[in-house]
């Protein structure tokens, strides 16, 4: 059997400046965020990110990663507007692309078919269109002769989504409500990284839930990464609920500087790899309750 | 006999969800979850709605009541309500950051688009049939224009 078995590290290898990373999830819902953290702690610079965006388009933008946004919204969703974002875009530091979130998913959409664009009604009589000069109408060849947007193809040069479940060749389970668009982001991509809560065998994946859970398919997949507590501080249900007491803490840091260099040093900087993310995360947890207690 | 303010403008909600029928009903905000319950437990209880999530749940539970038991009727993914949207069977009800005279909404951001003075959720998923109701909290209610137009359709 093919062993796609890989690490953050070295999935950053893969990386270049200047690349379009998509990043799977949706808002502050099972993110893959192990490998966001490794873009963070990276010199990487001038990426375009492609996201339904939640921290992992706040944390980069504040590290100075993105050169430019590609997004439907960016929310923390408890916490509605991602404020480390919201800095961005006041300061004017990031180019955008705003679009409707379904344009969105056109776009995605488009790019895995090998479409140079697919049509849609969203958009229209919006100043989606104003601000984004460089969408185009289309009109119908047919009797109707609608006009429609010409939602151009989102072309990824690398997809990073979080799974629930995943085996080492690269095939990936969701096992929460929702499976988001991850599988279009991969298909939009030309290489493609995966992490998952926990890899099983193959032959152990239908003991996690229905054959209808299994979106990604190996051969959209490059590499996959065992990361528990991959997603956190978002949610991955049913594996575990967001972490609100570290998203508050964590969307505190937008209006504090001191507090944020102290996140940046703890949360970023300090752990070297994700099991020593999951353990800083354990003892600020522990504080946490502590407080609590006293 | 005397209602409250907030009583009023439930009511109102609830009316604006008249005659839908079996149709996917996307209230967003409390006095809107709260209209659109009305409405299904009085007058229209074909309306279709979501926990919030991605399961479609039959039964209306009070608001905010995170353990209340839920008969789950159906599976609706964020592809397929916007699968729903296009198909044209999506009513949604929202309080926009700012209505102008026109009727147009907007949610993406106050002042200047390249560099916002206060940027907000962005031109986001309200499509469908759109309601709107001015939030009590919203700075500049009605200007002469939004800021950022929402398209109506």
């Amino acid at each position: 059997m093919l062993d796609k078995r890989t690490t953050e590290e070295r999935v950053l290898g893969e990386l270049q400046d200047g690349m379009t990373i998509g990043i799977g999830g949706w808002g502050s819902r099972r993110k893959p965020m192990s490998l966001v953290r490794a873009i963070a702690r990276s010199t990487l610079k001038d990426l375009t990110i492609v996201s339904y965006g939640g921290p992992d388009v706040g944390l980069l933008c504040k590290l100075g990663k993105v050169r430019k946004v590609i997004y439907g919204f960016v929310s923390l969703d408890s916490i509605p507007l991602e404020p480390h974002f919201r800095v961005a875009r006041q300061e004017a530091s990031v180019e955008v692309m705003e679009l409707d979130e379904g344009m969105f998913q056109w776009g995605l959409y488009a790019a895995a078919l090998r479409l140079p664009f697919l049509p849609t009604r969203a958009g229209l009589g919006s100043d989606v269109l104003k601000y984004n000069p460089s969408l185009k109408l289309v009109t119908s060849p047919y009797e109707d002769g609608e006009q429609l947007v010409a939602m151009p193809a989102l072309n990824l040069d690398v997809a990073l989504i979080h799974m629930n479940r995943g085996d080492a060749a690269g095939n990936g389970q969701f096992l929460g409500p929702d499976p988001f668009f991850d599988d279009l982001f991969c298909m939009a991509a030309k290489r493609r990284f995966m992490s998952v809560e926990r890899l099983v065998p193959t032959e152990d994946l239908l003991q996690e839930g229905s054959v209808h859970t299994l979106k990604i398919s190996r051969m959209h997949v490059d590499g996959v990464i065992e990361a528990p507590q991959g997603a956190h501080f978002t949610e991955c249900p049913p594996d575990y609920s967001r972490d609100e007491a570290f998203q508050r803490a964590y969307a505190a840091t937008a209006q504090d500087a001191e507090a944020w260099e102290a996140f940046k040093r703890r949360f970023i900087d300090e752990p070297a790899d994700h099991p020593a993310y999951v353990a800083a995360v354990d003892a600020f947890r522990k504080e946490t309750a502590d407080k609590g207690k006293a | 006999m005397s209602a409250t303010l907030d009583e009023v403008c439930a009511v109102a909600i609830a009316e604006c969800f008249r005659g839908d029928g079996e149709i996917l009903c996307s209230p967003i905000g409390t006095l809107p979850a709260i209209g659109a319950r009305l409405a299904k437990l009085t007058f229209e209880p074909g309306l279709l709605m979501t926990d919030g999530v991605a399961p479609l749940v039959a039964n209306v539970s009070a608001l905010g009541d995170k353990d209340a038991a839920k008969v789950i009727e159906g599976w609706l993914p964020y592809r397929s309500v916007f699968d729903l949207v296009w198909h044209g069977r999506r009513h949604v009800m929202m309080g926009a950051t700012q209505i102008d005279r026109y009727g147009n909404q907007n949610i993406a951001c106050i002042g200047d688009f390249e560099k916002p003075r206060r940027s907000s959720s962005a031109c986001a998923e309200r499509r469908a049939t759109p309601s709107v109701t001015p939030p009590a909290t919203g700075c500049r209610s009605t200007p002469g224009e939004c800021s950022w137009s929402k398209s109506m359709w």
